[in-house]
C-alpha cells in the first residue's frame, strides 16, 4: 500500500515537473519578441528597446547616451540619439535654462520651435523643441530640463527631422521609466 | 529496609488485634493505622526508588550488595511492575502511543517525499529562471555609436563673415558736383542690378540693404564709383 502511494506521488510529481518545464520553455519563446534593456550610469537608470544601443557622447556633461542602432552611419555616429546630461549651475534654474535658449536664439543655425513645462518623474521640468543645422544635417531636438541637487539635468532626444516623430515614442518610454538616484 | 516494613506490618497487626479486642478506641485505631500506613507507603516508595535507580545503573547505598546477588524471577517481576508503575508505560491500546509509533515508521517516506519535492522545485525554478531570464537586458558596456548631440552647445552669436565687393559703374552724371561714391551694404549676395541716372538711382537687390551716398545731386563725368558692401551671414 505504502509503495503504491509512493509510486503515485512520484508519477504526479514527474508530471508536474514536465508541465512546469514546458510552460517555462513556451513562455521563454514568447518573450523573445519583447526585449527591454536596462542601462545604469552615474546614478541614472533607464530602460530602452533592444534596437537601441549604449553610445558614447562627445559632450563632457553627458552621463549616458543611447542611439538607434539602425541610425548609426559608417563613421559610427548615431543620427537618432537620446543623450542625458547634467551640469552644475548657479542661481535660479529657470534663468539658467532661459539663458541657454536666449543664446540659442542669437545663433542662426538653431531655430526654437516650442517651449513649455512638463512633469517628469514627479518633477517640474522645462521642455524645449528646436532644430539645428549643424553637423550631420538638419535635426530636430527635444530637450527636457529639470533640476536636482544643484545640477541641471537634460534629457535630449535628437533625430533628423524626417525621423523625429517616428522615434519619439522611445523618448517618451525612456522618460516614463527613468530613475534618478 | 524490609525489616522496617515487617516491623511496621507487625505493629499494624497488633493494632488491629487491640482494636478488635476493644483495648483501644476506634479513633485511636484509625489515627495510628493511618500513621502506620503513611510510614509503610514511604518505605515502599523509598524502596522502589532505590530499585529503579539500580536498574538505571545509578549508584545507590546498597548497590554493591545487590550486584553480588542475581535477581530472582520474583524480583525481576517486581522491578518490571515498578517500572510499569512509575515510568511511562503506555498501554498497547493507547492511540497516541500507537500513532507515534506509526508516524515514526512513515517519517522516512515523508522525508524522502519532502526531499524529492524540494529537488523538483529547485530544478523547476532554476529551469524557469534560465528560460525566462533576459540575458540581453544586462548592459554589455559596449558602445554602438558616438553621439555628438548636446544640450549645451557653444552658440555663436550671429557670427558673420563680412566680404566686400566693389562695383564700379562707369556712368556719366549730368550734374557738376564733385566726385561721388555710393556705398551700399546688403546682407545677401544676390545683387542683381544697380543703375543710376541723373540725381536719382534705383536699386534692385535683395532684402535688408542699406545705402549711403556721399553727396546726392553732385555731378561728375567719369569714374563715379559705387561701392557695394555685402555681408554673408552664417559662416559659423
Amino acid at each position: 500500500m505504502k509503495i503504491n502511494v509512493f509510486k503515485g506521488s512520484m508519477i504526479i510529481l514527474m508530471v508536474l515537473l514536465f508541465l512546469v518545464s514546458v510552460t517555462a520553455v513556451s513562455s521563454a519563446d514568447n518573450n523573445t519578441d519583447v526585449s527591454i534593456l536596462t542601462l545604469s550610469k552615474g546614478g541614472i537608470t533607464i530602460q530602452y528597446p533592444s534596437d537601441w544601443g549604449d553610445s558614447q557622447a562627445t559632450s563632457n556633461y553627458s552621463v549616458m547616451a543611447i542611439s538607434k542602432i539602425s541610425s548609426v552611419d559608417g563613421l559610427g555616429i548615431g543620427k537618432i540619439n537620446i543623450n542625458i546630461e547634467k551640469k552644475p549651475f548657479e542661481g535660479e534654474f529657470g534663468s539658467f535654462v532661459n539663458e541657454t535658449y536666449d543664446k540659442m536664439k542669437k545663433d542662426s543655425s538653431y531655430k526654437l520651435v516650442s517651449s513649455g513645462s512638463v512633469v517628469v518623474n514627479n518633477k517640474e521640468a522645462y521642455e524645449y523643441v528646436y532644430t539645428s543645422t549643424q553637423g550631420t544635417g538638419e535635426k530636430e531636438h527635444k530637450a527636457i530640463w529639470f533640476e536636482k541637487g544643484g545640477q541641471a539635468y537634460v534629457i535630449m532626444y535628437s533625430a533628423p527631422i524626417s525621423d523625429f516623430e517616428n522615434n519619439l515614442y522611445v523618448f517618451d518610454f525612456v522618460l516614463s521609466n527613468i530613475q534618478i538616484n | 529496609m524490609s525489616d522496617d516494613r515487617d516491623k511496621l506490618l507487625g505493629i499494624m497487626n497488633s493494632l488491629e488485634s487491640d482494636y478488635r479486642s476493644g483495648k483501644i478506641s476506634a479513633e485511636k485505631y484509625s489515627y495510628f493505622r493511618s500513621k502506620y500506613e503513611d510510614k509503610l507507603n514511604s518505605i515502599d516508595a523509598r524502596d522502589a526508588t532505590k530499585r529503579i535507580r539500580s536498574m538505571q545503573g545509578k549508584p545507590s547505598s546498597d548497590t554493591r550488595k545487590r550486584r553480588n546477588k542475581r535477581p530472582t524471577k520474583n524480583k525481576r517481576k517486581q522491578e518490571q511492575d515498578l517500572v510499569q508503575k512509575y515510568i511511562i508505560n503506555p498501554k498497547k491500546s493507547d492511540k497516541n502511543y500507537n500513532k507515534k509509533k506509526k508516524s515514526s515508521i512513515d517519517s522516512g517516506t515523508f522525508k524522502l517525499l519532502l526531499l524529492l519535492i524540494l529537488v523538483i522545485a529547485f530544478t523547476a525554478g532554476t529551469a524557469y529562471g534560465i528560460f525566462n531570464f533576459d540575458f540581453g537586458s544586462i548592459s554589455q558596456g559596449e558602445t554602438v555609436a558616438v553621439v555628438d548631440d548636446t544640450a549645451f552647445p557653444e552658440f555663436q552669436e550671429n557670427a558673420k563673415v563680412n566680404t566686400t565687393k566693389t562695383y564700379y559703374n562707369y556712368t556719366s552724371y549730368s550734374t557738376s558736383n564733385s566726385a561721388n561714391s555710393n556705398l551700399e551694404t546688403t546682407s545677401d549676395n544676390s545683387y542683381n542690378q544697380y543703375s543710376q541716372s541723373s540725381n536719382s538711382y534705383s536699386y534692385q537687390g535683395s532684402d535688408s540693404s542699406s545705402q549711403s551716398q556721399g553727396s546726392q545731386g553732385s555731378s561728375y563725368d567719369n569714374g563715379a564709383s559705387n561701392v557695394v558692401t555685402t555681408s554673408d551671414s552664417g559662416g559659423n
